[in-house]
């Protein structure tokens, strides 16, 4: 993989864009252009509410941005993956709310990839626009690593399929219009060959959608259950049986998402203040060597985590992409929100801690111990625990790369 | 000294205890009364003689390996009562102060579970250091009042008495003060904490008082005996969550077979139960020069404290991964002893600091100065 670089943000190959010029466009945005209600949330690492979310899509749909990697016939700018890869460094790096990339990221992509023109037609203009809400339903209590183990089944009868299972992990379930879906349209000896791609509206009679509470008290993920649910035939995307071949397509891609490099960034400037505002012996905490030594050592994680990111980012716009860099992404982007994570938590120890979970959903106690973003940033704390899990486990991540990069 | 036959009689109760009051539903429970825990639980463990441990009494009690039982059964089934800031943080500031009638009456009332003291010291910008504090006692007329703000004591809405340490005056020489928790003058702002207990900051107007002690080694022995009794706590947990995950990979199939048969996981579960077996060394080795008051503590009491913590959090940690999606939900017990991992650390100190106290005082010939190593 070669890439001739011109210097830190300018790479020597014909991206149809200025990188340095895109970067500050964005970056200006962020400092101009993020509407007050969500800028108090910022400061506050707040969890966002979806009515936030979809007004911040919406804002950048606007711009021309949200669906900025689509092809231009599907209302896209043909952007490559460095072009957005800028974009969402530099939203991250603002602490802009999480694009939700279910629809926009992934079915949006398969659908304009392995779907009928009607489907396109029916579907992608909601997606950018953030009309339509979408979830994934992929994972099952029993099918969760070996996804291939998946049993909701889907029988066709005449006009529809009937679908009868159970999702879990179905991360926005609770606000979402649709769910695509993976399904068993076939019990047969190859475990793969059976599972089809179905689009579901979660308003069909026989869906319940149900919270699962997790450690960070917010609620974001839930469980799917369809009984007997009636699906038209018209929402299987491609052909029965190719569903895994999809499902790879949309996993490939979110390995990339996770890397979470403007994060990164965001935190470590903000652990860094955090040891000026906080005493140890009326001293700053971050005064203290081993804290600056420990922080040190973050940022050689950091940069280099964005060198690798980079680095894969270029080679998968010039095709040359290995399994390796995207498995290597997830593993490493995760670990590292981890570990400033880690020390955001033990240097707030310090003052002690306090969990004021009501301040998570806007509410105002009488008095705030610490920092009003406490309740946030420990959230966020709790919440990258699963960073590791989700979207591919580390451990199926090393296996991957051990399988098909290195041979073994 | 406790004989091998009391001990065992000892483990036994605790963990029945554990068992039968204290399963994780029951642990949701008395999560919900306002103190976060259930008062009533607290007094029978004074009416089982547990309290009656932090001094001796016809040859058993009294000294600190006699009570790591009972605090590892604190970490194994997370019990809510406020036990490190009354048989840690109280007891360590008191335990060898005996003679004044102040000190004697509170440790008495204590071990008969009379009484459910709390050690109100941190203030803001503090951290993990004896001083310099604000908080002042200064005497009116025959009495002390105590005045200022402590901005995080565990249980205060709950407890009865608070031992508070203050400046004396307008010096800096620090003492212990004796405060009823129903004394005139006295404000407070409860919260929840991370593990699902309270906390406050509790103001202080003029608070009537009693000296208990004076001079800031009472403090200082008031962390350390923190330190064990945490790292005590540390290895229950690790105990309870080691047994959790294991049980889990045995139990959990993907691929078409239990995940403990992946040679990484068995890998990985092994080193989880190398790091309960050496902390739990290294605790009972601090515990015995804590005992004897050996020139040695100070050190050991910073490598407990670093290697706890990270022994810990790496056990905690790793039993979460371990149980994939479901490690993350509020279903399993595991979010909870994670959670109250994080509150240990914030209690007692965390790694870093910890190994800071240490480096600044590498030479093993060299008395220690906690604090020492915080640029100006």
């Amino acid at each position: 993989m070669e890439a001739t670089a011109k210097g830190n943000d300018q790479l020597a190959y014909s991206s149809g864009f200025d990188e340095v010029t895109f970067r500050s466009e964005v970056r200006a945005f962020c400092e101009e252009q993020i509407p007050e209600n969500i800028r108090a949330k910022i400061r506050r690492h707040e969890y966002f509410s979806k009515q936030d979310r979809v007004q911040w899509q919406k804002l950048l749909n606007e711009q021309g941005w949200f669906a900025g990697d689509w092809p231009e016939q599907y209302g896209g700018q043909s952007w490559g993956a460095l072009q957005r890869f800028i974009w969402v460094e530099e939203l991250e790096r603002a602490g802009t709310p999480w694009l939700a990339y279910f629809g926009v990221a992934f079915v949006g992509p398969v659908i304009f990839t392995y779907g009928s023109d009607a489907q396109k037609a029916r579907y992608l203009e909601d997606i950018r626009n953030s009309d339509t809400w979408w979830c994934q339903g992929f994972s099952e209590p029993g099918a969760g690593s070996d996804l291939a183990a998946l049993k909701t089944r889907a029988v066709l009868d005449g006009d529809h399929y009937v679908v009868s299972g159970q999702k879990t992990w179905t991360t926005m379930a609770q606000w979402a219009d649709m769910m695509f879906c993976l399904v068993r349209t076939q019990v047969s000896e190859h475990r793969q060959a059976g599972i089809s791609f179905l689009l579901i509206d979660l308003n069909s009679p026989g869906v319940s959608v149900r919270p699962i509470e997790t450690i960070d008290g917010c609620h974001h993920i839930n469980e799917v259950f369809l009984d007997n649910v009636r699906v038209p035939k018209d929402n299987l995307i491609g052909e029965e049986g190719q569903g895994w071949e999809i499902a790879k397509f949309i996993v490939g891609r979110e390995r990339l998402l996770v890397a979470e490099v403007g994060k990164a960034r965001r935190l470590l400037d903000y652990l860094d203040q955090l040891g000026q505002t906080l005493g140890e012996g009326r001293q700053p905490a971050g005064n203290c060597g081993a804290f600056r030594f420990r922080l040190a050592e973050l940022e050689v994680d950091y940069l280099t985590l964005r060198a690798t990111a980079y680095a894969a980012i270029e080679s998968f716009d010039k095709d040359s992409a290995s399994e390796l860099s995207a498995s290597l992404l997830k593993i490493r982007g995760s670990e590292l929100q981890q570990s400033i994570l880690d020390m955001v938590v033990e240097t707030m120890g310090h003052a002690g801690h306090a969990f004021q979970a009501e301040t998570l959903n806007g509410e105002r106690p009488e008095h705030v111990h610490l920092l009003e973003e406490s309740p946030g940033l420990l959230f966020e704390h709790l919440h990258s625990r699963a960073t590791t899990i989700y979207g591919g486990s580390n451990e199926i991540q090393r296996s991957i790369i051990a399988k098909t990069y290195l041979g073994l | 000294m406790m004989d091998q036959e009391f001990r065992s009689l000892f483990e036994d109760s605790l963990n029945r205890f554990g068992v039968e009051k204290y399963s994780h539903d029951q642990w949701r429970q008395y999560g919900k009364d306002r103190y976060g825990f259930a008062p009533s639980i607290w007094q029978e463990m004074g009416e089982l003689g547990w309290l009656g441990l932090i001094q001796e009494m016809d040859g058993i009690g009294g000294k600190i390996e006699d009570l790591l039982p009972l605090h590892m059964a604190a970490g194994q089934f997370l019990w809510r009562e406020p036990i490190i800031t009354a048989l840690g943080e109280v007891v360590g500031a008191l335990e060898t102060e005996a003679g004044s009638e102040a000190v004697d009456t509170l440790m008495q009332d204590l071990a008969a579970g009379r009484v459910m003291p709390v050690f109100a010291h941190r203030e803001e910008g503090l951290g993990w250091a004896c001083g310099p504090l604000s908080t002042r006692a200064v005497i009116e007329d025959t009495e002390y009042r105590l005045s200022g703000e402590k901005s995080y004591v565990l249980a205060a809405d709950a407890c009865s008495t608070f031992v508070v340490t203050a400046a004396m005056g307008d010096s800096q020489d620090t003492a212990l003060c004796l405060v009823d928790a129903d004394a005139p003058g006295i404000s407070m702002h409860s919260f929840r904490t991370i593990d699902d207990r309270m906390a406050a900051a509790v103001k202080f107007d003029s608070v009537p008082a009693r000296l208990l002690v004076q001079g800031e080694t009472a403090i200082r022995n008031a962390a350390n005996r923190a330190i064990v009794v945490a790292a005590a706590e540390s290895v229950g947990i690790m105990k309870a969550v080691n047994r959790m995950t294991q049980d889990y990979l045995q139990s959990r199939k993907q691929f078409g077979k239990p995940l403990s048969k992946f040679q990484v996981l068995q890998h990985r579960l092994v080193d989880m139960n190398i790091l309960q077996v050496e902390t739990g060394a290294l605790l009972q080795k601090t515990a015995r020069a804590y005992g004897a008051g050996s020139p040695e503590l100070t050190r050991f009491l910073f490598a407990l404290r670093a290697k706890s913590a990270t022994a810990l959090k790496q056990v905690t940690q790793e039993a979460i991964q371990m149980h994939g999606g479901m490690g993350v939900t509020a279903e399993l017990p595991i979010g909870d002893y994670y959670k109250r991992a994080l509150m240990l650390e914030g209690l007692c100190g965390n790694s870093d600091w910890a190994i800071q106290q240490l480096a600044q005082n590498n030479s093993t010939s060299r008395d220690y100065e906690p604090g020492a190593g915080y640029e100006h």
